[in-house]
């Protein structure tokens, strides 16, 4: 018994005290920061939550980069887990040359977002970008869109960027969720006279639950922080179009230099997250137990 | 029905055109960039998606000279980071998943949370306590930096995994005298492989691909890791967009070999995994 | 079994290895009795070739100070200089950086600078304007190497020829009518890129408009920078942004928020526009292009600007508590020299702000606009890069890019005011 404890302290330790000093401290000196005026360079005072009723009462570019982020977060892990379940259900059908496809859908995951911003810029380009030529060349240009130099557009092209780049992840997940079911479960399903679909539909698809958890909470953190993306396509534009909560931080703390209210914004992105993980966890605790 | 569909080979078409035609959206993007890869200065002003005449391999040259150091500090981060952070991750989530006590699942949540960190709010602590350390512009400084960031996914990832092996299973192995630690490593951890695999590459993408962190707590090219090194081979009021366009070709060859080699550990993985009936 | 644990033994290993290694990059710098930690963001390209130049005569003249470069790239400069904020509020200063030259900016830095006034008593033979754009409450806080104008138009020679258009343009009318024709004949007129968030290319335009309009001009511009305006109110704010908005209406390209800067010079290069807003670093844009100076392509004042020379300069400063001041200090007096800024500007493209420089050395157009610059008739006025406070950029061009969008004067001019009271609050 002792020997469990011991183990339990031991394995947990190096986790424990790695994200105390490196989350809660480093967030702790950020709280205290959220509290006062100080800018660049300039003296600093204590103005208790007054940061923070400006955020929510006055700043309308906090306003609009918070529903920002809450649509770009829905359009995101909408489309995500979907497509990831889908490429994994078609990939488990029993194709040949599955490491193939499952390489080439990893491949957008292996590169930086300083390249992917520049590779989806040109793609964008109404006149003379990759997905309009295409279209255009072969009779569709009906749907050839003005993509990111639209307000009402960009945030989703911003959006397809992400999919683009994480579904092959999610593709992977999934497709070690469904390989790794019990294979007696599956064969009694047939031998029962399920169909394909029943098959999957019933059996398979259910026995995805932590994998869709994992899935949701990785596709939450890229929505909820998304940074680079947004900042090096569109800087939040046109307009405020796509600003979101992390640019949106980014401008008023480097850009403007008011560090201790950009450190409020970045309070707010962490209790957000921090409700909406512990929904999450609670949900799959309860389908541990189920 | 869907089985007699199956057999005719009719919908097998379709089931390959799906997925052929997936692989040609998600490989539709690289064409500019691996296009203006191999234009010259004057041919980039056609724009990305006219295509080249000729290869002309200069932009490749030059790309590689300036790369040479930050590729090798990348990767000397990676691996380091990666192996720490997903070992660490798959003791902690054993700990985790299979063990409960007082404040577990309050301290697991933390840890989670510590994944939806923004990252931007906490440089100047971050910089502060790496300069008090003594292990700004160093190697070791951003595997460790690197590492307690990953904890958050990696503990969360395993977790999950070790979730979904029967408890009955160390349950039979501690009456037949296995200790904590044995049971780690003669049960859990060889039936880790498609987890290690998958975590891993996850964190040898995301590190790899880090930008924030490398700009942030590395001065010269000492340590500079690659993603760094490509971005500043654009100009600020210029633009080499061939040179960088190679470099980001260079960049991310490593990666995808990677995947390569681990996707294959995922499959050896899940084949001895399904044995377990 | 086996083969797996040798999977895992390999990994340790290898992971050992990389710890160990980041001991020895420490040892690697033992030959050097200091270091010059110094950020920039001339990155690529022409630029780098000129910032390469400076360190060669540097490392030439102490081969004992080590050099720990840090170019950083992005955002017009705003990267590098986050990455500044972050190191001096952490302690942690580099010894020099870079920055445009110009009392607003400068200002927004005095707390954290040493003044430099000793290399200025020192013979420096530059005009009394840009001496003066450095100095903040009598004393200088920055070392130019070279000037760059920014209220420059710059136009595809060979469609111009084509339509026998009459350059530079005196007023903002007779550019609207240029325009016009060149619509006329097929051809886009002014080309221009917000791409890749540099919103601030907006703020050009409309600073550079400003100088223009009848109840603008330097006085209002600089009034305008140093906080002492009133854009609810004046005049000048409303003529500018309905000067923009027939612009923006009229005569540019649809795509502009998708093309980066550098993609809208394409569309001058290869003959589908005729104009390109830029500064005198523009040039390099069309050289590395292939386009000939003076032959496809020239440059004059912006429309109505042609009695103003807006400009700002690159300069180093001296940040307080840096942990090798003698080496910035070295740095700063190289920086000085004719040799220096000749190499620079050179493959830079922007202008010696020497006066003590011949120009024979300078190919046609780069002497055209030394002689701009040396031209006593010709008002210097700060431009939007040094002279306004450092966050005026950031503010101003989100205002002025939601007004590219919708183009309504009577909102943009709510915005544009309170994002000008937040930069001087």
């Amino acid at each position: 018994m002792a020997r469990r404890k011991l183990g339990i302290v031991l394995f947990s330790l190096p986790a424990i005290a790695l994200v105390s000093i490196f989350v809660y401290v480093f967030v702790g000196q950020s709280i205290n920061l959220s509290f006062t005026d100080w800018r660049f360079a300039r003296p600093i005072h204590w103005i208790g939550f007054d940061n923070y009723i400006r955020l929510f009462t006055l700043d309308r570019g906090f306003q609009t980069s918070l529903i920002n982020t809450v649509k770009l977060t829905v359009f995101f892990i909408g489309l995500t887990i979907p497509l990831g379940l889908g490429l994994a259900i078609l990939l488990d059908l029993g194709v040949k040359g599955r490491g193939f496809f499952r390489t080439i859908y990893l491949i957008p995951l292996s590169f930086s977002f300083v390249v992917s911003s520049v590779m989806w810029m040109w793609s964008f380009l109404p006149e003379s970008g990759t997905i309009n030529t295409i279209l255009r060349t072969i009779g569709l240009s009906c749907l050839a869109q003005p993509w990111i130099t639209s307000t009402s557009q960009s945030l989703w092209s911003v959006g397809i960027v992400y999919i683009w780049q994480f579904s092959g992840f999610a593709t992977l997940v999934y497709y070690t969720g469904i390989a790794s079911v019990n294979p007696e479960l599956s064969e009694a399903a047939v031998i029962d006279g399920a169909t394909t679909w029943q098959k999957y539909r019933h059996v398979i698809i259910p026995q995805q639950k932590p994998a869709t958890v994992t899935i949701l909470i990785l596709t939450l953190m890229y929505s909820l922080k998304c940074f680079d993306l947004v900042w090096l396509m569109t800087g939040g534009g046109p307009g405020y179009s796509s600003e979101v909560l992390a640019t949106y931080m980014y401008k008023v703390t480097f850009n403007q230099n008011k560090f201790g209210y950009g450190a409020s914004i970045g309070i707010v992105l962490v209790v957000l997250s921090m409700g909406v993980v512990g929904l999450f966890l609670h949900y799959m605790r309860r389908g541990e137990h189920g | 029905m869907v089985e007699r569909f199956l057999a005719f080979g009719k919908p097998r078409f379709l089931i390959y055109g799906l997925l052929i035609f997936m692989s040609f959206l998600y490989l539709l993007p690289l064409y500019g960039l691996i296009n203006t890869s191999f234009k010259t200065s004057k041919g980039i002003a056609s724009g990305p998606i006219t295509p080249v005449d000729h290869l002309y391999f200069g932009a490749y040259k030059k790309a590689f000279s300036s790369l040479k150091r930050p590729l090798i500090n990348t990767s000397i981060i990676v691996v380091g980071a990666t192996v720490l952070s997903t070992t660490l991750g798959a003791m902690t989530g054993y700990v985790f998943s299979k063990f409960k006590f007082k404040g577990s699942e309050v301290i697991f949540f933390l840890i989670v949370l510590g994944f939806y960190l923004p990252y931007q709010s906490i440089l100047i602590p971050l910089v502060r306590f790496m300069g008090t350390v003594h292990l700004f512009n160093t190697y070791f400084g951003l595997i460790l930096t690197h590492t307690a960031y990953g904890m958050p996914i990696t503990t969360l990832l395993f977790r999950n995994y070790y979730a979904s092996i029967p408890n009955e299973l160390l349950d039979s192995a501690s009456v037949d005298g296995c200790t904590f630690f044995s049971a780690f490593t003669k049960i859990m951890l060889p039936l880790s492989l498609p987890g290690f695999a998958v975590v891993g590459i996850f964190q040898f993408a995301n590190i790899w691909n880090d930008y924030l962190f490398g700009l942030t707590l590395t001065q010269g090219v000492q340590a500079q890791p690659v993603t760094v090194a490509v971005a500043n081979l654009k100009g600020t009021m210029t633009a080499v967009w061939n040179v960088q366009m190679a470099g980001a070709m260079i960049a991310s060859l490593p990666i995808i070999l990677v995947y390569i080699f681990l996707l294959k550990l995922v499959v050896k993985g899940l084949l001895m995994g399904s044995i377990k009936g | 079994m086996h083969q797996r644990t040798r999977r895992i033994g390999i990994f340790v290993v290898a992971f050992l290895l990389c710890v160990g290694l980041s001991n020895l990059v420490a040892l690697a710098s033992s030959e050097y009795t200091d270091q010059l930690v110094i950020y920039h963001w001339w990155t690529a390209g022409g630029e780098k070739i000129a910032v390469d130049s400076i360190f060669d005569v540097f490392k030439a003249a102490y081969p004992n100070i080590e050099v720990v470069e840090n170019p950083i790239t992005g955002g017009g400069g705003g990267t590098m200089r986050a990455q500044i904020k972050t190191m001096i509020m952490a302690g942690n200063p580099p010894d020099t950086f870079q920055v445009c030259g110009g009392k607003g900016m400068l200002g927004s830095y005095i707390d954290v600078l040493d003044p430099v006034d000793d290399f200025w008593d020192e013979y420096f033979p530059v005009p009394e304007a840009i001496k003066e754009s450095v100095t903040i409450n009598g004393h200088q806080y920055g070392i130019p190497i070279n000037v760059m104008r920014a209220n420059m138009l710059f136009y595809n020679k060979h469609i111009i020829d084509e339509l026998n258009i009459s350059v530079p343009f005196e007023t903002l009318d007779d550019f609207y009518a240029a325009c016009d024709r060149i619509k006329a004949a097929g051809y886009i007129p002014l080309a221009h890129g917000v791409g890749s968030g540099a919103k601030y290319w907006w703020t050009l335009m409309f600073d550079s408009i400003l100088l223009a309009v009848p109840h603008g001009g330097p006085e209002y511009l600089e009034s305008l920078y140093a906080g002492t305006a009133n854009p609810a109110n004046d005049p000048a704010i409303r003529e500018a942004l309905e000067a923009m908005k027939t612009i923006a209406e009229n005569y540019i390209n649809s795509d502009y928020a998708a093309r980066t800067d550098d993609m809208a010079n394409n569309l001058v290069v290869n003959g589908e526009a005729a104009f390109w807003q830029s500064g005198t670093w523009g040039k390099g844009f069309f050289t590395s292009k292939g386009s000939v100076p003076l032959v496809d392509f020239d440059a004059m004042a912006f429309p109505g600007n042609t009695e103003y020379y807006m400009c700002h300069s690159d300069c180093f400063v001296l940040p307080k508590g840096a942990k090798h001041p003698n080496a910035a200090r070295a740095w700063l007096e190289i920086f000085k020299t004719p040799g220096a800024e000749i190499g620079f500007c050179t493959a830079h493209g922007s202008t010696v702000i020497r006066t003590d420089i011949p120009v024979g050395g300078f190919d046609d157009m780069a002497q055209k606009f030394i002689e701009e610059y040396r031209d006593p008739n010709l008002r210097k006025v700060a431009s939007p890069w040094g002279g306004p406070p450092e966050v005026y950029l950031s503010l101003m061009s989100d205002a002025l890019s939601v007004f590219g969008e919708r183009l309504n004067v009577e909102r943009t001019i709510q915005d544009y005011a309170r994002a000008y009271a937040e930069v001087f609050e």
